[in-house]
């Protein structure tokens, strides 16, 4: 075999071993990953939810969409749909960042709050009732 | 029985394989990714709150921080020039090796932001694979100038050999595995986490109404559909390695085409640069000649006779030889006394071309000829179609031909 077909033979063997021992050992540091999409499992009583979040300057509120902070749809489901026990905090941190990225004033939001709606599930008679959760928009403690 | 192995080993990975085919994928694979990037792509990514900013280890690791805007327009407009001169076949290798960590740095960046995608990691690998393979001797412009040179000096390099190389099969083979590897490792870890439970229905249900989207809507109120497609799905992921056996790997392909429409309908998730990576499996030379056949360009196909005593000649028909993928041309050398060409033809002279009925057209008419019949010259017919360009080219063709010392013959209709 050919000087350059030993190489390259070598380099595909360290590729074939990368994939198994990203998959064996369940490597998940991008770009090394071993897929985990979907895989977990969703019992038939967790109802699905959307959260909207709602600013206001004082007046009426209105929705503001995930580009408002810079983040694609899926950057903002993950910072706010897994954590709903600290929902206020989470929606508090971004409402904070969105003030702080704008000049004092009518573009502040004096007030921010999430909107979690569910979504009905067949199956599932007792759904949890839509919640409005306030931001806290002042850090605590 | 080492040595069988070897044999084995070498016919799966190193048998010979067409660079143009490996080349047009490479084209396929640039225009992928200018696609995906376009030049706005990781803009947002300075434009965060540093505060939202959570770099992957690989950026840890380089210790790189959160890029100013400045930077990332920067590193954008420098991996898409560097992918525009890979796709033209300008020092097409080493603009992929240039591009390849810029790429893989700005991808870092657009996944430090809380949310890690793994769409793009197949795309990345294909550049490194690309990189390293002969991708830019096939269509591309400096392989096809190089060998222009080459025919002009020395003679045709015939073209069937030169474009069969045994490093032309192993990137996509490669490639393959890594998508493979993709789908089978996702698989593999929805049994791991769910168990055979995954498939009762009710988590595809849940991530359907989570979604949205109407379709998906519709689908989540069909438990029995959903465990039936969440089957499929495990079925789909586990079974892609198959696709390593090459005769199955269009019918993994198929699957994975289907699986991906359906999370686009009814998840809205597309996934679409792995999808469109499918693309570079495509026999393109095989799919040329079959378009050739059924849309009747091979019963149309011409005979180009040129002077093969000529170098100018000899370059042109190497360049002409090089655009066409469907096998439309027949090059006959009249210098070598293949045949007398039509009739009035000497040695020396412009090149005509000659349809099965007889019908031939010389210097610039015969271009337009060529144009229709080369898939790869459709874009230029429109333009040598302009009023007035007829003349301008056979004034151009009379003078380059006059250059070398040749006699041009004028087409009828030309004063």
């Amino acid at each position: 075999m050919p000087r350059r077909q030993w190489i390259l033979s070598a380099f595909f063997v360290a590729f074939v071993a990368l994939k198994l021992t990203e998959g064996l050992v369940r490597l998940e540091s991008w770009p090394l990953t071993h897929n985990p999409m979907f895989s977990g499992y969703i019992p038939r009583n967790v109802v699905p939810h959307h959260i909207t979040l709602q600013g206001s300057r004082g007046g009426p509120w209105f929705d503001l969409e995930p580009s408002s902070f810079n983040l694609t749809r899926d950057e903002f489901v993950r910072l706010l749909y897994f954590d709903l026990a600290n929902l206020s905090s989470n929606c508090g941190r971004l409402g904070r960042l969105f003030n702080a990225s704008r000049r004092p004033g009518t573009h502040h939001l004096s007030a921010l709050r999430a909107r979690v709606e569910p979504i009905p599930r067949p199956g599932v008679t007792r759904a949890p009732p839509e919640q409005m959760v306030p931001c806290a928009l002042e850090p605590s403690g | 029985m080492s040595s069988r192995i070897i044999a084995a080993w070498r016919r799966y990975w190193f048998a010979p394989a067409s660079l143009t085919d490996l080349g047009v994928s490479r084209i396929a694979l640039v225009a992928i990714i200018l696609h995906l990037n376009g030049t706005s792509r990781y803009l947002r990514v300075a434009a965060v709150d540093p505060a939202l900013w959570s770099p992957v280890a690989l950026l840890q690791i380089l210790r790189i921080g959160q890029p100013s805007l400045a930077a990332i327009q920067w590193m954008t407009w420098a991996s898409n020039l560097l992918l525009v001169a890979a796709g033209l076949g300008l020092a097409a290798r080493p603009a992929l090796i240039a591009a390849f960590p810029l790429l893989l740095v700005l991808e870092a960046m657009g996944n430090s932001v809380g949310k890690v995608t793994h769409a793009v990691i197949p795309l990345l690998y294909a550049v490194l694979f690309f990189a390293l393979a002969p991708s830019d001797r096939g269509f591309s412009l400096e392989a096809m100038w190089r060998r222009s040179r080459t025919a002009g000096r020395a003679g045709l390099v015939p073209p069937e050999p030169s474009r069969m190389s045994d490093m032309a099969r192993w990137p996509l083979d490669l490639l393959f595995m890594e998508i493979a590897a993709f789908y089978f490792f996702a698989g593999v870890s929805k049994l791991r986490d769910a168990g055979p439970a995954w498939m009762d229905g009710y988590t595809l249900q849940y991530h359907l109404l989570f979604k949205g989207t109407a379709p998906g809507a519709w689908l989540g109120g069909q438990l029995q559909l959903c465990a039936f497609l969440s089957v499929l799905v495990i079925a789909f992921e586990l079974g892609a390695p198959l696709g390593m056996v090459r005769r199955l790997r269009p019918a993994v392909l198929a699957g994975g085409l289907f699986f991906h429409l359906g999370t686009a309908c009814f998840l809205g998730i597309t996934f679409w640069p792995v999808v469109a990576l499918y693309a570079l499996f495509v026999p393109w030379s095989r799919l040329g000649r079959a378009i050739a056949r059924s849309t009747g360009l091979a019963r149309r196909r011409l005979d180009v006779y040129y002077d093969g005593g000529c170098a100018s000649c000899r370059r042109l028909v190497s360049l002409v030889g090089d655009l066409d993928l469907a096998g439309a041309a027949r090059f006959v050398d009249i210098a070598a006394g293949d045949s007398n060409g039509p009739r009035g033809l000497t040695a020396c002279t412009s090149i005509h071309v000659a349809d099965a009925s007889g019908m031939t057209a010389a210097g610039f008419d015969a271009f337009r000829r060529l144009a229709w019949v080369l898939p790869a010259g459709w874009p230029t017919i429109p333009l040598l179609y302009v009023p007035g360009l007829r003349w301008l080219g056979h004034q151009l063709y009379t003078a380059v031909s006059n250059r070398r010392g040749t006699p041009v013959s004028t087409p009828p209709g030309v004063p």
